[in-house]
């Protein structure tokens, strides 16, 4: 990220390459759509090269990196922007081509997202860092703008809320 | 700790977020308690369903997609992207924001139900006679047509 801060288009390619296909991963359990899950994560690196010469590499790249998605993927939550989008961008029901699409496995999918969309942002997003995005807890902390113990606090809400939501319906194991 | 002060802890603990001292005393606690190892196995087992969602796979094309944008955005001086067209400058939110105060205010202020007017009611009542406006437009040349009538048998 040095060499892109000094405008080097070929590390900011690299960049691109090393982390693109995991952010995707990411932002997709926001959306779970693929289509509109791409669209954010190309705003993301255009606002990563756009406020390149703002990094300070006090933090780890990928601790910024994942703050800007996280911030990108929650504000087009709010707006609710990308339901439209995802009418225009043409996957209105919101299926993600999957590795292994067997019934059961989106079925739990369909589950998880359902529950994890009726979470407070806060504890829905702690979660998806932790889950889908690798990040730790103190990372996660540093991007939520909160204290570790209140990550702590929120990741294992979000996992008992999902616990319970999976046992209601027999998903659970 | 006790089972109050260790269940909100698991997950973090499966996780190896817990350092030491706590990490030691929730296995501690672990050891002797039955019912907390239940929790901790039907968290563990929530936490691997979760792993097992299998993740969304980039396009081919989103590479090629994102230079394409790139050298778009490089043109225009990275100015605006495409999630920048949802989001308007200030001027336009504030100047947007007080036309909808305006508006909702003019809305507000109208009456809802107000009483209708006694010679639109009559208007409503009648409107059959509108089929014959050209003849009730001359009305008051009827009410004289006696005498008109008159005038011509003089």
């Amino acid at each position: 990220m040095l060499r892109v801060r000094e405008g080097d288009e070929a590390a900011f390619r690299e960049l691109f390459k090393r982390h693109a296909a995991a952010l995707v991963g990411f932002v997709d359990r926001f959306f779970y759509n693929r289509a509109v899950s791409e669209e954010v994560v190309q705003e993301v690196f255009l606002k990563v090269y756009r406020a390149r010469k703002k990094y300070q590499p006090k933090s780890k790249f990928t601790t910024w990196l994942y703050t800007i998605a996280t911030r990108a993927s929650l504000n087009e939550l709010r707006r609710g922007v990308f339901k439209q989008k995802r009418r225009e961008l043409g996957e209105g029901d919101g299926a993600t081509p999957a590795v292994d699409d067997e019934v059961a496995g989106r079925r739990l999918r369909d589950r998880v997202a359902k529950i994890l969309a009726g979470l407070p942002e806060n504890q829905r997003a702690a979660f998806l860092l932790v889950r889908f995005g690798g990040r730790s807890y103190g990372e996660v902390a540093q991007i939520l703008g909160l204290s570790e113990s209140a990550v702590k606090s929120q990741i294992f809400r979000a996992t008992d809320s999902v616990r319970r939501g999976l046992e209601e319906d027999g998903s659970g194991k | 700790m006790n089972c109050k002060e260790v269940k909100p802890e698991l997950v973090a603990y499966l996780d190896g977020e817990l350092e030491d001292p706590v990490r030691s005393q929730v296995e501690a606690h672990l050891q002797s308690c039955a019912d907390c190892r239940a929790e901790r196995d039907v968290l563990a087992a929530t936490l691997k369903s979760v792993a097992s969602l299998p993740a969304t796979r980039p396009s081919p094309n989103l590479a090629e997609q994102f230079w394409a944008r790139f050298q778009e955005a490089r043109r225009r001086g990275f100015k605006a992207g495409f999630l920048a067209l949802f989001k308007w400058p200030r001027p336009v939110w504030v100047g947007a924001a007080a036309t909808a105060c305006l508006l909702a205010a003019v809305l507000l202020a109208l009456p809802r139900d107000r009483p209708a007017d006694p010679a639109e009611k009559t208007i409503a009542g009648h409107m059959d006679l509108f089929a014959d406006y050209e003849a009730i437009k001359n009305l008051d040349i009827l009410e004289d047509l006696e005498y008109i009538q008159a005038l011509d048998e003089v």
